[in-house]
Order: structure tokens, then sequence, then C-alpha cells
């Protein structure tokens, strides 16, 4: 092929070729099996292009700086903001809406967002932070808990990987006692202002929970709940006021949603938990958080003993930000 | 697959595949002559409605890809018959030629779109910016050349060259993938 001829090509999928070059371009794709190689890589390349350009924040100069941070960014990078027609479609599905008219909706305004924020299956970076309070956006922090893979019997739900929860306290606890594991992620919204700014903008946490078998049906209970943030605390201090058994998390959130389910004693299985929380506008931040309890430790008066969880495992943890197909 | 399309359940494993393969089947379309990014876009919104309607039919989700771009194939002959007019439409031998080849190609270029990922990150910072700037939905070379203060021919010239060097970047990383299959660890 000559240099003509790729110019030929890049122009015809630029749309700028004359037709006096098409009908040359014609002749050359009819005759010449090679060029037609060439001419669908080159096609590729062109909507691989297109694609990139709809995710913006895929390749922060960051990103290039080893291959897990790497990995782990295209991984959540199904993430990225949507404005095209099947993802519309898509999204009338996702949000929940419930058949095809609302398909239809969706495709027609071509402009519904979905996004998904966070999809975490632990297979890359680094372990949580067993720091107790959430030190800083996008980073699992919490108390200790340890990345598995297969662990008696219970593989994971999504990948390789998993996380186990082992205690209910953290580092620098002054009581290391506690009947509640907890982990949490701290999500920015603030590059989100715009699909906030309708009022109608909705997020979705799931996340798979997993455990060994157990003997007593009410012993574990898993939470997760989902707080709305204006602002974030500035400190350890403001945050342990708000995490704490008796801190004013709720309190201070714009809008807050929690759900408990029993974990089945069987075990093997995985089970979903899953909520929705309408977000306000005004909001900046999301604080997910994700509990396992060990109801057996709890005690009639005094303080609970430190527990030390048998295997109860956390996978698979969705966050999607989308908003309402009703408001179109 | 027991579920219907207004089975909630149903949702997920749909919107998932379309998520994970919808840039294959665009690859596809536009492989097969489509040349106009709208146009990959009109056709792409029929895929994805009729795959909806149809996909209680398919068995496994593995082969959603390829699945997808069958359905693709008919909706570019429609396409095609609605357009057979335009001015700047490859000819119909040409145009068959390359829906059928094209066919065959749906994960080799699945692997060129992972390279192509992987060679943007090699780029120098403002050339990969460049790039990804031009590909913006509704940009345009020239409102691009203007915004930047610059003539939209060498602008376009400076394009040409950096898709090139993805493409040959691309190139090079599928040929050295055949060399050296990567090893189970």
């Amino acid at each position: 092929m000559t240099d003509t001829d790729l110019e030929r090509i890049r122009n015809f999928l630029d749309g700028r070729i004359e037709p006096d070059e098409l009908e040359k371009l014609n002749q050359l794709l009819e005759n010449d099996p090679e060029a037609r190689v060439r001419f669908r890589a080159m096609a590729t390349l062109e909507e691989g292009l297109r694609d990139l350009a709809e995710i913006p924040a895929i390749l922060p100069p960051a990103v290039e700086k080893n291959a897990a941070s790497r990995e782990r960014t295209s991984f959540s990078m199904v993430s990225a903001l949507f404005h095209r027609p099947a993802f519309a479609a898509a999204a009338g599905l996702m949000i929940g809406v419930f058949g095809t008219t609302a398909i239809w909706a969706a495709s027609e305004s071509g402009r519904q967002k979905i996004l998904t924020l966070l999809h975490e299956s632990f297979e890359f970076g680094p372990s949580p932070r067993v720091t107790g309070i959430p030190m800083e956006p996008e980073v699992w922090s919490g108390d200790y808990t340890e990345v598995v893979s297969e662990y008696r019997g219970i593989a994971p739900k999504h990948g390789r990987r998993m996380l186990r929860i082992l205690r209910a306290d953290h580092e620098g606890k002054e009581n290391a006692v506690g009947y509640i594991g907890d982990v949490y992620r701290v999500i920015d919204l603030r590059a989100y202002e715009s699909t906030l700014a309708h009022d109608d903008a909705v997020v979705s946490v799931e996340s798979a929970i997993g455990s060994v078998p157990f003997e007593d049906p009410n012993r574990f209970v898993c939470g997760i709940a989902v707080y709305a943030l204006g602002t974030l605390p500035s400190g350890r201090a403001e945050w342990k006021a708000l995490l704490e058994p008796e801190g004013n998390l709720t309190e201070e959130s714009l809008a807050t949603a929690r759900r408990w389910i029993t974990l089945s004693p069987g075990g093997g299985t995985w089970e979903r938990a899953q909520l929705e929380l309408r977000l306000p506008q005004e909001s900046r931040y999301l604080v997910v958080a994700v509990h396992v309890s060990d109801r057996r430790a709890i005690q009639p008066s005094g303080e609970p003993p430190a527990v030390e969880f048998s295997g109860q495992f956390l996978d698979d943890v969705r966050v999607v930000l989308s908003r309402r197909a009703s408001e179109f | 697959m027991a579920e219907t399309p207004s089975d909630p359940d149903f949702h997920e494993p749909f919107v998932r595949a379309l998520t994970k393969y919808e840039r294959i089947v665009r690859a596809y379309i536009r492989g097969s002559g489509i040349s106009r990014p709208q146009d990959v876009d009109e056709i792409m919104q029929e895929v994805s409605l009729v795959a909806w309607e149809k996909f209680d039919q398919l068995r496994n989700i593995e082969e959603f890809p390829k699945w997808a771009c069958v359905i693709a194939r008919y909706q570019i002959l429609n396409f095609r018959r609605r357009h057979s007019r335009d001015r700047l439409v490859l000819n119909e031998n040409v145009f068959e030629l390359l829906l059928e080849e094209s066919l065959e190609e749906s994960s080799l270029n699945e692997k060129r779109l992972n390279h192509l990922q992987q060679c943007l990150a090699k780029l120098p910072e403002k050339s990969r910016q460049l790039v990804l700037t031009a590909y913006q939905p509704d940009s345009t070379i020239e409102t691009l050349a203007s915004t930047m203060g610059r003539k939209a021919n060498a602008l376009y010239q400076q394009l040409w060259r950096l898709r090139r060097t993805l493409e040959l970047c691309v190139e090079e990383a599928l040929n050295n993938e055949s060399e050296f299959p990567p090893q189970r660890t």
C-alpha cells in the first residue's frame, strides 16, 4: 500500500474524501485484501479513540507510575461518564425502571448519564488502611481486614480476591474491644456537580457478603450504609466525632440510607446487600460504610470481648450514580 | 436464560455485557464501512435495542460480542439500503466484503483496543491530550484549531502523525503478543 492509499482510507474515515478519491478507494478495497485489513484496523482505532476520549479521566499522568494502579484505574473505568445512545438505553435499564418504554425514552433523550463511581473486588492496589476512620477519599480504611483469595472453601464472588473482615478494632484504638467490624470508603463527587445539579441523582450501593458456615442463624448481620456530605471532616478528631458509636454522622449528613441483612448460617453462598439514596444537589462526598456484626459477642452489660471474625467477606462492591429515568 | 426483559434480574447481565462489549460492536460497524461517527451511533442504538429484545435467546454471555455483531450486520445492511444514494458511501461489493470479513475479527479488535489504551498512555502528555480532545464528541479540527490559535491543516497533519504512531504501536504490540504468548504464573 502506498501513502496515498493510506491517506484515502484516512480521509474516508474522517469524512473528508472527495468523490473521485472515493472511487479510487473503492477499487483499492475491492481488489486488495490487505487494504481491507488495514482499513478495518484503522477504523477500529478510530472507534477506540472515540471511546477513550469520552472517558476523560482514563489516562491521568499518575496512572503510568505502576502497573497495579493502572490496572485498578482501567478496571474501575467502566466507571466513566457515558453520553452515547446505547448507554442511554442501558441506563434506562440500570436504574431500574422497567421495561421497553423506559429504554426508548432514555434513548431518545440521548443524554442520560450513568456513572460507576466504584467497582471494587480487591484485585489490585493496597490493602485497606487500619486507621479506623477514613483518612482520605478513594481509599478503603477501617478495622483490621486482609485481602485473601479462597479461604476455607469460600471462593471470591468476583475475580480472585476478596476482603476478609478480621477484627472489630483498628490500629491505635485505645481499648481493642468491639463486635462490629467496619470498613469505609469516601467517594469524591465534586467532579459531578453538573449531574447532581438537577436534584434527580440517585446513588446505588451494593456489595456481595460471604461467610464460612456457622451454627447460630442470628449470629452475623451485615450492614451497608451510604451518607451524603457537603464537606469532609477536617481531621481525625472530627471524623471520630462522626463515626464513633455515639457519633453524629447521620445528623451531619445531607441524606443517608442503611440496610442490614442477616447472614445465612449455611455459608458458602454469597448474599447481596444493596440500597439506593437520592442525593441532594449539595452533595459533594459519599461515605460508603460496610459493617459486619457478631451478635453473639454482645454482652447484656459491660464491654464486649475483642471479636475475631471466623471468616466473613466482602467482595464486588459497586457504587453507581445515575439520574432518575422518570425525570426525562 | 429463564428471565425475560420485563424481569429486573434480567437488566444487569445485559447492561454489563453491553458496557463491556459495546466498543467492539462499534469497531465492527465502523470497520464495515460506516464512516461517520454519528451513523455509528445511530446503528449502535438500533443494535442495543434489538439485542435487549432478543437477550433471552443468548445462551452464553461470552458470545455476546459476536452475537451483537451479527445483529449489527443486519442493522448495517438496513442503514446501507436507506443511504445507498448518499454521495460518500463505499460501493456495494466493497461493503459486503468488509461486512463479512469484519465479523471474523471481533477478538482481534478487542486486543487492538486494549493495546490502544496502553499505546495512548505512552504518548507525551501534550500529544495525548491533543488526541483525546480531538476525539471528544462534537469536536472538529476547525474549532479545535481555532481554540488553539493554529491552522487547521497543520493541526490535522499533526493528528495524522499521532494516529500513525498509535497505529504502529498497536501493531507492534499485537506482533509481540503473537511471538510471546502470555505465560501462566
